[in-house]
């Protein structure tokens, strides 16, 4: 038996559809305990959980969608976008995600003036890298640094851009090949990491592509994501 | 006190909406699974509601085309628009909507959005 991509993309996202709205339910119901005023506050606590699991839900849902979109053959945008704005937006959203953790993103490292092409796949593939980035990360306040270097590919500019966490730690067997898309995706390795192997297709959709690295190999801790996407040529 | 017709095809999610807003103080009045069904019961009610909360994807008439009809009849008719299909926010504006919340939502944000269009 085989299905076609279209079929797919329009399957996941009928299915995606419904989900969304049993999250959306869950959601509101576990609102009404959290701000029930006779509620025992071990059980808002427990409530407080269960809605950042169901948040966390909904942004993977949100990724099917989006994936839906690809299978049916939606042309991708290639408006664009300042990096420093798409990253202040990012960064409301992913804090928003943790409300158990302190979510510090430093993007001063980052040049007023990068701008790379990819609308609104710019901001999906860096929400994707950024929350990855907190989930791995044991630290109730996790640090990240963002920072941006202009480079010349095939006299095209282009914006190398690394999100560094000196806390997070990269699962064991990950490596670039995972999110080069060059070699049979093994998705046995992929555990923890499904949101960076995300973007990274995002990425390459766009003509960019993702890579990790450990930060100091010595202690296997910290990690650097590096995403090089198609810059706006200076004017 | 505000008046609400909630209109979606998914039953439970009518009445997660009813559960909340008759916590909140608002009535609902009347409730429709399909878009055909909003548009002919509004057209039968001599009082109007308040505000509809209107779904997208819908049997029948989706919502787009139901808040386009209820439009046409009412201009001033308060409609908020609720839709996992962030992309059809433009639609729904276009065809009259107030409002637009993407979902999922909390339901601050759309006792909110409720406040808003009943004071404008």
């Amino acid at each position: 038996m085989r299905v076609g991509p279209e079929e797919v993309g329009v399957l996941m996202d009928l299915l995606s559809h419904d989900m969304l709205n049993n999250n959306q339910a869950a959601l509101s119901y576990l609102e009404l305990i959290h701000s029930s005023p006779g509620a025992d506050p071990r059980i808002k606590e427990l409530a407080e959980k269960a809605t950042s699991q169901v948040r966390t839900s909904s942004v993977l849902l949100d990724c099917i969608r989006q994936l839906s979109s690809y299978c049916e053959g939606t042309p991708a945008q290639a408006t664009p976008v300042n990096l420093r704005e798409t990253l202040a937006q990012v960064t409301r959203d992913v804090s928003g995600l943790f409300p158990h953790k302190q979510v510090t993103i430093d993007t001063t490292g980052l040049a007023p003036n990068a701008e790379v092409h990819g609308g609104q796949y710019v901001q999906d593939i860096f929400g994707h890298v950024l929350m990855n980035l907190v989930q791995l990360d044991p630290e109730d306040h996790s640090m990240i640094d963002v920072s941006s270097v202009r480079e010349k590919h095939n006299g095209s500019d282009v914006w190398r851009i690394e999100v560094v966490s000196r806390t997070a730690t990269l699962p064991q067997g990950v490596d670039d090949s995972l999110f080069s898309g060059t070699v049979p995706m093994d998705v046995s390795k992929m555990a923890r990491v499904s949101g960076v192997v995300f973007a990274s297709s995002i990425a390459r959709a766009i003509g960019g592509r993702i890579g990790s690295r450990v930060l100091d190999p010595e202690k296997s801790r910290g990690c650097v994501f590096e995403i090089s996407l198609k810059g706006v040529d200076a004017r | 006190m505000t008046t609400v017709m909630i209109v979606d095809d998914e039953l439970f999610i009518v009445e997660l909406y009813r559960d909340i807003l008759q916590l909140r103080g608002y009535k609902v009045v009347a409730t429709a699974f399909d878009g055909e069904e909003a548009v002919r019961k509004y057209a039968a009610s001599p009082e109007k509601p308040d505000v509809i909360i209107m779904d997208h994807r819908m049997p029948v008439m989706n919502g787009v085309e139901a808040t386009k009809e209820i439009i046409r009849s009412k201009p001033a008719q308060k409609i908020i628009f609720v839709s996992a299909d962030v992309l059809i926010e433009k639609d729904a504006r276009d065809a009259g909507a107030a409002e637009f919340l993407p979902k999922p939502f909390r339901m601050d944000d759309l006792i909110e959005k409720m406040r808003n269009v009943s004071a404008s």
